[in-house]
């Protein structure tokens, strides 16, 4: 068994004082602060575009020199907004190997140094390089295309649409460290300029800074927060002109068959969050979990469902529309948010009935699908 | 940021130029970009597939964000476009009426095109785009 022995979570920001080595640091300090480092004997950093924007390779070796830990094995992974998970996928099974003792997973990005054509042309990285960036096409364009095939295919109105939005920044009350902390309307979402029709400015996840992390362990201790039940992480193909049905997420259908086989299927969890790039992915991985039956979780969430006090509760902080979408970190957010619910832990609002939670994230659009069931103790 | 390499854009020449797909020699669904497996049944029995010049839009969007080298041009129109028994992702250009020409089902046709350009260094991609055809049937 794996357990959750401490978390870190640092404010979603545009950080402008801040580097990637000040904003790993942030996220490690209340895990230095609990249970320290000293068992620490493997140091795992996901991160997108740190090649890119920071001109950095070989970043774990790089910022673990801030943490005084020599002799340790250092790993980078990189798999898109799936990475942190990825990241926890492989510290599990380097720990259930026996490899591994205990292991410090964090999730680290860095946004902000440039202008946001420059990062647009970052997101481009995330599309096939030779055959569809090269047109013009990244992340955006393409989630664009995937949304517009699920509103038609549901008719559902630009108005629905709008109310995950609207529902994602209500969640972002809930945590202290969400990027934008404040609610919006459905007529603010549809008086937004097009970032890509039919997505618009607020559908989109925030430019920020982030890091998060967990500290993982073999045994369980007296301090162990939470148990990992299950990770997985499963491919599809990159190209939206491979794919038979571009209203759903194959990978994510894959990924939830398998997590579900050996451990609970998503209905009975209390506590879910999912990677809502650009809104669309939201409604479509509930859809896919079985939450609602396709093309309705819009109008659920329009009716009230899913708030604190139900289960389960659905992206509790935010999403990455309002939590904001650090690429490489959001993973480990959204893992250690459901231990810091559980708990009431480091400025997240307490969620005291939550015992299970489903958790999955996507490697650009749906490339790459990774997932965690997380159980307190 | 990023420079033209003329090694890399040659190498996928006939991909770029014709839009060449492949085949699949045991399920018999074709499919692009080229790949060494099919991703549909796993054969690496494939051939060519060059496809017609005139297809129809699958789904389309209008990409306002985009990045280095495409801010001059913004927005660029991208579509899934039906070519026969392929589909490609391609910019669709010279497009003057939304609402009539931008729809699915919608007719298209490809054209050669300047792709892409490397300003300081003087390099130009060109390639296949698609613009908004008539359909068929008002064709003298």
């Amino acid at each position: 068994m794996v357990y959750i022995r401490a978390i870190g979570l640092s404010k979603v920001e545009r950080a402008y004082g801040k580097g990637l080595q000040e904003k790993f640091y942030e996220a490690v300090v209340p895990i230095m602060e609990t249970t320290g480092l000293s068992e620490v004997d493997t140091v795992i950093v996901s991160n997108s575009f740190a090649s890119l924007l920071q001109s950095q390779n070989l970043l774990a070796s790089l910022l673990v020199e801030d943490l005084s830990l020599l002799n340790v094995t250092t790993l980078t992974v990189e798999n898109g907004g799936a990475g942190g998970l990825t990241a926890l996928h492989l510290a599990r099974s380097l720990i259930k190997s026996g490899e591994s003792r205990n292991v410090l997973v964090v999730g680290v990005e860095k946004t902000t140094d440039y202008n946001s054509e420059y990062y647009n042309a970052a997101l481009s990285q995330l599309t096939n390089a030779e055959f569809e960036a090269i047109y013009g096409a990244n992340i955006i364009s393409q989630f664009a295309i995937i949304a517009r095939a699920y509103l038609e295919r549901h008719s559902v109105s630009e108005e629905l649409f709008a109310e995950w939005p609207v529902f994602m920044h209500e969640n972002s009350l809930n945590a202290k460290h969400s990027q934008l902390r404040f609610k919006i309307t459905v007529d603010k979402v549809l008086a937004s300029d097009y970032v890509s029709s039919p997505l618009r400015v607020l559908h989109s996840p925030p430019f920020g800074d982030g890091a998060a992390a967990l500290l993982l362990s073999g045994e369980r201790g007296e301090d162990s927060l939470a148990r990992i039940e299950m990770t997985a992480v499963l491919n599809d193909t990159m190209e939206l002109s491979l794919r038979g049905d571009l209203a759903t997420l194959p990978s994510v259908k894959r990924l939830v068959e398998r997590l579900q086989k050996k451990t609970f299927p998503p209905n009975q969890a209390d506590y879910i969050d999912v990677l809502d790039k650009y809104s669309i992915a939201g409604p479509l991985m509930l859809e896919t979990m079985g939450i609602a039956d396709p093309g309705r979780i819009l109008y659920e969430i329009k009716e009230g469902k899913f708030r604190p006090g139900d289960k389960p509760v659905i992206n509790h902080t935010g999403g990455a529309k309002a939590r904001g979408h650090p690429v490489g970190a959001t993973g480990v957010y959204q893992v250690a948010e459901a231990v810091a619910a559980m708990h009431g832990l480091q400025g997240v609002r307490g969620l005291d009935y939550v015992e299970k939670a489903w958790i999955l994230g996507i490697g650009g659009p749906g490339t790459v699908a990774a997932g965690a069931i997380v159980k307190r103790v | 940021m990023e420079s033209l390499s003329i090694s890399r854009f040659w190498r996928y020449r006939r991909a770029h130029y014709r839009l060449t797909g492949k085949k699949c020699l045991r399920c018999e669904r074709v499919f692009y970009p080229p790949k060494r497996s099919c991703p549909y049944c796993g054969s690496m029995d494939l051939e060519d597939y060059d496809p017609p010049e005139r297809g129809e839009i699958i789904a389309w969007t209008k990409l306002y964000e985009t990045g280095t080298p495409y801010t001059p041009y913004r927005p660029i129109y991208l579509a899934l476009v039906k070519l026969g028994d392929m589909t490609a992702l391609l910019q669709l250009t010279d497009v003057t009426d939304e609402k009539k020409q931008l729809r699915k089902g919608a007719p298209v046709e490809l054209v050669f095109r300047r792709i892409k350009e490397d300003g300081s260094h003087g390099l130009i991609y060109y390639g296949i785009k698609a613009r908004p055809a008539q359909p068929i049937e008002t064709q003298e």
